[in-house]
């Protein structure tokens, strides 16, 4: 589903990353004396997808929906309970520990909270050539210079060096994180929600920054956001994901021009627009109810219960992710046509609309 | 410790953590330079027995003739080493395996933390006795014995802070890095457990000065002729009509330097405890 290239593609060249079927579940403790089974809760759900050499990933979807856990997941931070990750050919759940431990100077990551990512009782030069003394990359004045030389191409004074993460802003922090991650030479960044936690001021300048670095070093990046503004900018692809489970993925120009799932439309009805007449115009849709309990999703299709196409077949049959088009692929029993303006509300409800089975109460 | 020091500003703020850590100090001293303080040999018959306090004798003589004060100088050497060394086995040995069990979790962990439990169920003089009744007595396997007595809840006490640290994204970073599980633990939990840890081994302290008294005073911590405050008391208390000076000048030498150490615990807890410190949310 991923491999959907434009028709002038170049040859294609075996994904970095391939993601298939992914699980992860997490048993949670008793909460009484019940006997039976501990219940489960599943945040991700089934998830597949490639990432190629120098493309930015993104996976969007609210809070809640399983982002972090797949990023997580795929470094194995913890490994995932069923599926199969491939990092450059190799499947990642067959690596020794040893080995794995290695492997993991290529890919690295970038966390959301910037100040809780760090070691506050290390100085910036410390943290950021904690990842070369691992792998034992540089050593004496080499080591130094490099640390000095990543600090500048994140934009931060060298001679901040010697400071302790506290006396930083969040901005400079993410940007410490950065330095971090690019110390290594990885050839793949998770990045959680790398600007989510900064003033609004701030994010646009890493943001900025990432779009540069991608360019300077050509990295492959998954990342993760909450916040489709975010993506638009950076991503080559973008996957959207609701309640453990992927909803769409598209080409980004195709899936801000064409969204195809409900879901997606949904999340870029809210997306403010830059032009002030489209602006005018957008009407955004707002999704009743909150997020189901990943403890008790719903039937078939798990947006269904905020859904406002819903159908009976939705309740009874899951719908699973298949193309839609050139660069797009979505998960739904009745996907939007091509031609609906992603700004726009949707008609009104019919008259009598087929209710959709009452979303499950959560366990006590 | 972290710059502008949370110490610091609890000594200046606080009275009583000032008189605490002066009299701390000040017993610390005593303990330090004892042989050269001491007036007189604490081990030597010099007079008459239990003599009333005189300008040669300043507390006056105990029961078989030897200097009171003498022997209360060397006693505060006896409980120091054994506070200090017996809350370093405490401390080291529960650290050790409280980290063990929670970042190895699993069989491991039940594996120490039943241990620790059933350790916990015996009163803490309890367990010194027995341990004393398997090494025999001596200050040597007091300490010993106080200090083994004390691993459980510093275990306890460890396994809890390195659970909560597990979950931090700074741990999670180091792991991400391809960080080995001896650096994560030397580099990214060990330093966070510290101010809990020290806390918690000043509040030891006092309690490893009280049950090396009460050993002493069974007669199965320090040996005599040493000086040792639980052992005065033990022999002063025969006395106690006639010279009660005997038994109650090592009492409040206890009860002092125990009253100071609790307080100093108090105050460095009011300054570092780390469940006050705000935790940075997110999603
Ligand atoms: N370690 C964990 N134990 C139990 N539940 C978890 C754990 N990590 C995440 N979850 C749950 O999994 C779901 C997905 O979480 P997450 O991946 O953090 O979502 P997102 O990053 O999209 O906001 C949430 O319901 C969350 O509560
Ligand atoms: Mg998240």
């Amino acid at each position: 589903m991923d491999r959907m290239p434009p028709a002038a593609a170049p040859p294609e060249r075996p994904p970095l990353l391939t993601v298939e079927d992914l699980r992860m579940q997490f048993p949670l403790p008793r909460t009484s004396l019940r006997i039976g089974p501990r219940p489960v809760l599943t945040a991700v759900d089934g998830v597949s997808f490639a990432i190629r050499r120098g493309e930015v990933f993104s996976l969007v979807g609210e809070s809640g929906s399983g982002k972090s856990t797949t990023g997580r997941a795929i470094l194995r931070l913890p490994p995932p309970t069923a599926g199969r990750v491939t990092f450059d050919g190799r499947d990642l759940s067959q690596v020794r520990p040893a080995e794995m431990r290695r492997l993991r100077r290529r890919m690295q990551m970038i966390f959301q909270d910037p100040l809780a990512s760090l070691n506050r009782r290390m100085t910036v030069d410390e943290i950021v050539a904690e990842p070369m003394d691992i792998h034992g990359l540089a050593a004496g004045r080499n080591r130094a210079a490099r640390v000095r030389g990543l600090l500048e191409r994140v934009g931060l004074k060298p001679a901040w060096g010697n400071r302790y993460p506290h006396e930083f802003s969040g901005g400079q922090l993410q940007r410490v994180g950065i330095a971090r991650a690019l110390a290594v030479e990885p050839d793949f960044i998770v990045a959680d929600e790398p600007v989510s936690a900064l003033d609004v001021s701030v994010q646009a300048q890493v943001i900025n920054l990432l779009a540069r670095l991608r360019r300077e070093l050509g990295l492959t990046l998954l990342l993760i956001a909450h916040d489709l503004a975010v993506v638009r900018h950076l991503s080559d692809r973008v996957a959207v994901m609701y309640l453990g489970r992927l909803v769409e993925i598209a080409d980004c120009d195709t899936l801000f021009a064409a969204p195809r799932h409900p879901y997606t439309r949904a999340l870029l009805s809210a997306v403010p627009l830059p032009d002030p007449a489209a602006e005018a115009r957008r009407r955004p849709i707002l999704l009743e109810g909150e997020i189901p309990s990943p403890l008790a999703p719903p039937s078939g299709c798990r947006f269904r219960t905020r859904c406002w196409k819903a159908q009976a077949l939705c309740a009874e049959s899951a719908p699973t992710l298949r193309p839609l088009g050139p660069g797009s692929a979505a998960a739904c029993h009745f996907p939007e046509p091509v031609g609906t303006e992603a700004v726009s509300a949707p008609a009104p409800p019919q008259p009598a609309p087929p209710q959709p089975a009452p979303p499950q109460p959560a366990p006590p | 410790m972290t710059a502008r020091s949370p110490i610091l500003a609890e000594i200046r703020r606080s009275r009583i953590t000032q008189a605490a850590l002066l009299l701390t100090v000040l017993y610390c001293v005593v303990a330090l330079a004892g042989p050269w303080l001491a007036p007189h040999d604490p081990t030597s018959m010099l007079a008459m027995p239990r003599r009333p306090p005189s300008e040669r004798f300043w507390l006056g003589t105990d029961e078989i003739g030897r200097d009171l004060l003498s022997r209360l100088i060397h006693g505060a050497r006896v409980a120091f080493t054994v506070a200090f060394l017996a809350t370093a086995i405490g401390l080291l040995g529960g650290a050790v395996l409280g980290l063990i069990a929670a970042y190895f979790a699993g069989y491991i962990d039940s594996a120490i933390m039943r241990t620790m439990d059933i350790l916990l169920a015996f009163p803490g003089l309890l367990l010194a006795l027995a341990i004393i009744a398997i090494l025999g007595p001596g200050l040597t396997n007091a300490m010993i014995a106080i200090g083994i007595g004390g691993i459980p809840e510093y275990a306890r006490l460890m396994r809890g802070e390195v659970l909560s640290l597990l979950g931090r994204d700074h741990v999670l970073a180091a792991r991400a890095m391809g960080a080995s599980d001896l650096r994560v633990m030397w580099r990214h939990l060990i330093p966070f457990t510290v101010p809990t840890m020290l806390v918690y081994s000043t509040s030891q302290l006092a309690r490893a000065v009280l049950t090396e008294a009460g050993l002493s005073y069974l007669g199965l911590g320090v040996e005599p002729p040493t000086a040792s405050w639980g052992g005065m008391i033990a022999t002063g208390q025969a006395h106690m009509l006639t010279t009660p000076m005997l038994a109650i000048a090592p009492g409040l030498a206890i009860m002092g330097l125990v009253f100071a150490l609790n307080m100093l615990g108090d105050s460095l807890r009011d300054a570092l405890d780390p469940h006050q410190r705000p935790v940075v949310g997110r999603q």
